[in-house]
């Protein structure tokens, strides 16, 4: 008895110090998450003002012809960037969207895809299962948001499409569905297929031509900036809810053992005065 | 007096102004433009230099514009999207 009383403490011990680590990145993500929605609401203004205003050009100037914005005739190599994290510890956020990009790769047998991964995780599990079709992956983002990549990310998505290394461009990410729940997202990229508001004639200056080359690359990295910030905060979030399943469960464990524990202490307790009465009597009889 | 018209300046992380006013000058690629009220639409290209814009009240204020950035100007409310801290 004394035994199984000792190896349920240790457990208890190891228990409660899983719970304290789990408690703490619960905590660490939460900090996370919330530097990310700072982030978020303070470059959302600008990436609908942008949005909206090359909508009202695009409008007003319907001849415009931008490499972009051409969509090609025959798709022959579509272009995969699937966006996951890059640490573990997040539930099945990565899982998700790894099957996600696999059905999407499946679907398309026809049409050979191109991954680009974004994150450690969806980099490891490309290469290591879709050699053939797995290209550039990034990773090293540890759940910050760091623009200066993501536009070196944006930039390469470009090229690819520019030089005719795929004829379509897709973006595979995590997104907010209701509540706290977050589902994967497929978003086309390449060409660009942006609204098109009522036709206003404008002054350009200097001339159309000018402001689309300039505004369309500033459109797509917006684009990109807010789609992997939006993936960061599911990261964030996915993390965090799963953190705390960790250390519910932990706690509801630890509740469990101390019972045990203590109703074998009891039992030793009463036991021993069992015997103390018993020699006693034994001692006056 | 002169009839006022919105403003709001964006970089791409933060709000830098935004409200009423009653004359922009802005620098556009091909030279300065003065913006009034009633401006008929325009979509210009920001080079850097100086954009002053005066409050109703007689304010004056003067944002620097580092690198290059975008002027939408219609019905009344003008947008200026600076891309500066773009890299």
């Amino acid at each position: 008895m004394a035994q199984s009383l000792c190896r349920i403490k240790a457990r208890i011990r190891s228990i409660e110090n899983t719970r304290k680590i789990t408690s703490a990145m619960e905590m660490v993500s939460v900090a996370k998450l919330n530097r990310i929605l700072d982030a978020q609401s303070a470059a959302a203004p600008y990436a609908q003002k942008l949005e909206e205003v090359f909508a009202n050009a695009l409008g007003s100037h319907s001849r415009a012809r931008h490499p972009l914005l051409d969509a090609r005739v025959a798709v022959r190599r579509v272009g995969l960037c699937v966006v996951t994290s890059d640490n573990g510890l997040c539930g099945a956020y990565n899982m998700t969207i790894i099957r996600a990009a696999e059905d999407f790769i499946r679907q398309r047998a026809a049409t050979p895809a191109h991954v680009l991964a974004v994150g450690k995780k969806g980099a490891k599990y490309f290469k290591k299962n879709w050699p053939a079709v797995t290209g550039q992956c990034w990773s090293g983002f540890n759940g910050r948001y760091a623009p200066h990549v993501i536009d070196e990310i944006s930039g390469r998505l470009r090229e690819l499409f520019l030089t005719e290394a795929v004829d379509e461009m897709y973006v595979l990410s995590g997104a907010f569905g209701t509540g706290i729940t977050y589902t994967t997202r497929l978003v086309k990229l390449f060409p660009i297929s942006p609204q098109r508001r009522s036709p206003r004639e404008y002054l350009f200056e200097p001339d159309p031509e000018k402001i689309f080359a300039k505004a369309i690359g500033w459109y797509v990295q917006v684009k990109v900036r807010s789609l992997i910030l939006e993936a960061l905060r599911v990261e964030h979030s996915a993390r965090s809810v799963a953190m705390k399943t960790a250390t519910d469960n932990a706690r509801e464990l630890l509740v469990r053992l101390m019972l045990q524990r203590n109703k074998i202490r009891q039992a030793t307790i009463t036991q021993e005065i069992i015997e103390i009465i018993s020699s006693a009597e034994a001692l006056k009889g | 007096m002169s009839k006022p018209f919105r403003i709001s300046i964006l970089s791409a992380d933060k709000r830098i102004f935004e409200g009423e006013i009653v004359a922009l000058t802005a620098p556009a690629a091909g030279g300065y433009v003065g913006i009034w009220a009633d401006h008929c639409p325009l979509l210009a290209l920001l080079v850097p230099g100086n954009l002053t814009f005066r409050e109703p009240a007689g304010t004056l204020h003067r944002v620097t514009v580092a690198g290059e950035g975008l002027l939408e100007v219609r019905e009344n409310v003008a947008t200026v999207l600076l891309h500066e801290n773009f890299a």
